[in-house]
């Protein structure tokens, strides 16, 4: 089941970047798909961090 | 998404069973028949232990046999060499296609047993799952992702609204329901996977970051890290509290709309009930009070007819004596203690002069002999005071009787009164069916009532102190992010930090908005629905869905009316709320009703048939029926509309597809 349209358009809404959204949208699929997202906002925020 | 064909090996009563559900006219529609115990309901219990390992349907599991045909497994039993033992296999196929025709997907399960002389044991299940994206079958070897598959087109956690039998639409909107509904829509709307990704963020920024701050070695920053903590943990606690107040307010509400079910229209029976008792305790104290009445009447009547027998004699006496004094032919009355004074002193006290002897003499003489005259005077006299009283009493008989019958007749004709109002409410609640079931549902609902009013107070209470919590966690906050934001080694996890905190908020507002606006959605969407369906025009004038989730059908009047609405509007509604929830969401699933006419009464059989025929130029809708409900009307409201038609019979032990 893919992320509801509704859902990526309110999260796209509120961001402060596009880079947010995504990095949201991408812990929303991995929480979809049934995947701890831990190592996925590690990822996020060491970049985020880093740039 | 469409069920395209089911295929049953060795399943329950099914020995091998194949049936191909073909769209072949405008109406999506199907129709299973069978009488009962034929296997129509197995027929889902095939399906959702093919899909999600379960039959979803059994009546009572902890006592249904094993799944493989008991007839099958007596044939394999009978051939069994002493002592041995045989694996069978039990087989559900089902092929699912896509609306659009452009996917399908085929799930093969096969369930293993070992067929001992005495029982039949799961040994193992094993699955074959096939996709088509068009061009051509694959095999999807990976669980994981044929399980995604299953969530994708028929979620196990949805299958309520997908799978149901008749029983289960009647009860649809039942108390205990509104956990259920909030739990569809929250997991339709994919609110659960922004919860489950708020909290992630949560428990990073707990596991990871903040622990980074308490080793930081800056005793300031750990103590004002370790308040922000002890603030959020208190804030959390808050939460809890308030939630479990809501739900204690939510039960109240269920107790108090159960007993209102059954107080409905008596109101005033427990207010009636108490003026009963009321009444009988005053005719009962009434009637205490009048026979103390009758016996005091009684016993001055029996002291006056001592009274009325002596009357002549004690009258005649009494004048006697009122003649005799009259006439001073009543004996002197001479003080004999002052004659005797003067003949012991020798002087007199009236004139103040000396006795002779002579003159002593004389008194003595006069004193002995007065003693007995003296004495009938005083006794004559002395009696004519009660002797008048006694008269004076039978003079006052009659003033006095009457009185006490006056007391007497006005006590008789209260009770009367009271008689007659106790006949009339007698006639009030004997007209009134199950009275103390009434009175006593009224009473406990005064109790869950006020039970209710003090929760919502102590829960105000709660709300208040949350708000003070959150401004006080939001101002440590702040302090501590100063803090950090002025120490360097601290200012990368310090924006860590607040890059989760923000990602995690813009979720959860994303969440409480769209649970807001599909709750929203879905009222209008259930009511449109149902106004296109219900037969009934103007009856009804809303659809809500509270903040708990408690289903509301408003009538023209803005009236709950749920509780009083017939079988068949229920089910009606509880068919609209489906596929509302099923738009809203965008997750388009088929409809499989087990026996939906069962509790629909006669008269609202055909209209319900047509709705569902409506539905099915739309939406897949596959139907069981059985002989009673299959009647002429339900006949001729299906005639020509439905494209497959199946019926089911049993031939040797098994069912098959006629």
């Amino acid at each position: 089941m893919a992320i509801n349209k509704k859902i990526i358009e309110k999260i796209k809404e509120k961001s402060d970047s596009e880079l947010m959204k995504k990095n949201i949208i991408n812990v929303l699929k991995c929480t979809e798909e049934g995947r701890q997202p831990k190592r996925v906002i590690r990822n996020i925020i060491n970049t985020v961090t880093k740039s | 998404m469409r069920i395209e064909s089911i295929e049953i090996q060795n399943f329950r009563q099914f020995n091998n069973l194949n049936i191909t559900f073909s769209r072949n006219n405008g109406n999506d529609l199907h129709i299973v028949f069978a009488n009962n115990g034929v296997g129509k309901t197995n027929l889902l219990n095939a399906l959702t232990w093919c899909l999600y390992d379960a039959e979803m349907h059994l009546g009572d599991r902890s006592t249904a046999v094993p799944i493989p045909n008991t007839q099958y497994v007596d044939e394999v039993r009978k051939n069994l060499p002493s002592g041995q033992n045989k694996i069978i296999e039990t087989k559900v196929k089902i092929q699912l296609v896509s609306d659009n025709m452009k996917e399908k997907i085929y799930f093969d399960k096969t369930g293993r047993f070992n067929i001992t002389e005495d029982a039949v044991i799961p040994v193992g299940t094993q699955y074959t799952i096939m996709q088509n994206l068009g061009s051509g079958w694959e095999t999807i070897t990976q669980e994981e992702e044929w399980r995604a598959l299953v969530k994708k087109f028929v979620p196990e956690e949805i299958h309520e609204y997908i799978f149901f039998d008749g029983e289960h639409l009647e009860n649809y909107f039942r108390s205990q329901q509104s956990e259920k509904i909030k739990n569809g829509i929250e997991e339709l709307t994919q609110a659960r996977i922004l919860k489950k990704a708020e909290d992630a963020f949560k428990n990073f920024i707990d596991s990871e970051l903040n622990p980074k701050i308490a080793s930081s070695g800056n005793n300031e920053i750990i103590k004002q890290q370790n308040l922000v903590e002890e603030k959020s943990a208190a804030l959390e606690s808050s939460t809890f509290t308030i939630e479990q107040y809501n739900k204690q307010i939510k039960k109240c509400d269920e107790e108090i709309e159960k007993l209102d079910t059954i107080i409905s229209g008596h109101t005033n029976v427990a207010e009636k009930m108490d003026q009963l008792k009321s009444i009988e305790e005053q005719i009962s104290k009434k009637n205490k009070l009048i026979k103390e009445k009758n016996e005091n009447i009684m016993i001055n009547v029996r002291k006056s007819y001592i009274s009325f027998s002596m009357y002549p004699s004690i009258k005649e006496l009494f004048i006697y004596i009122k003649e005799r004094e009259k006439k001073g032919k009543l004996p002197p009355r001479i003080d004999k203690f002052l004659l005797k004074a003067i003949e012991e002193n020798g002087h007199c006290s009236i004139c103040d002069q000396d006795l002779s002897t002579h003159s002593v003499e004389f008194i003595k003489k006069l004193r002995e002999e007065l003693e007995v005259s003296s004495e009938t005077s005083a006794l004559l006299n002395k009696s004519s005071i009660p002797l008048r009283q006694y008269l004076s009493n039978i003079s006052n008989y009659k003033t006095n009787i009457k009185k006490l019958l006056k007391e007497l007749k006005d006590e008789e004709d209260e009770l009367e009164n009271l008689q007659e109002d106790e006949v009339k409410l007698t006639n009030y609640l004997m007209n009134i069916p199950n009275q103390e079931e009434i009175a006593k549902a009224i009473k406990e609902r005064k109790e869950y009532k006020d039970e209710r009013d003090k929760i919502v107070a102590n829960k105000g209470i709660e709300e208040n102190h949350q708000k003070e919590l959150a401004k006080t966690h939001e101002k440590e906050k702040e302090k501590l992010d100063l803090m950090m934001q002025k120490n360097e080694q601290l200012e990368v996890v310090r924006k860590q930090k607040e890059y989760c905190e923000r990602c995690r908020n813009i979720i959860r507002a994303s969440r409480i908005e769209l649970l807001e606006e599909s709750r929203n959605e879905m009222q209008e969407e259930t009511f449109k629905t149902f106004q296109q369906l219900i037969w009934k025009e103007d009856a009804f004038s809303s659809v809500e869905i509270l903040d708990d989730y408690t289903f509301r059908l408003l009538d023209r009047f803005g009236t709950q009316t749920l509780g009083s609405c017939s079988a068949a509007e229920r089910a009606l509604l509880a068919l609209s709320f489906t596929m509302a929830l099923q738009k809203v969401s965008m997750h388009d699933s088929l409809l499989f009703i087990d026996t939906p006419l069962g509790r629909v009464d006669l008269e609202n059989r055909k209209n319900f048939t047509n709705t569902l025929c409506e539905i099915s130029k739309y939406k897949q809708v596959i139907l069981t029926f059985t002989p009673s409900e299959y009647d002429e009307n339900v006949q001729a409201a299906l005639s020509g509309r439905y494209s497959t038609f199946n019926t089911l019979s049993i031939e040797d032990n098994y069912t098959v597809v006629n």
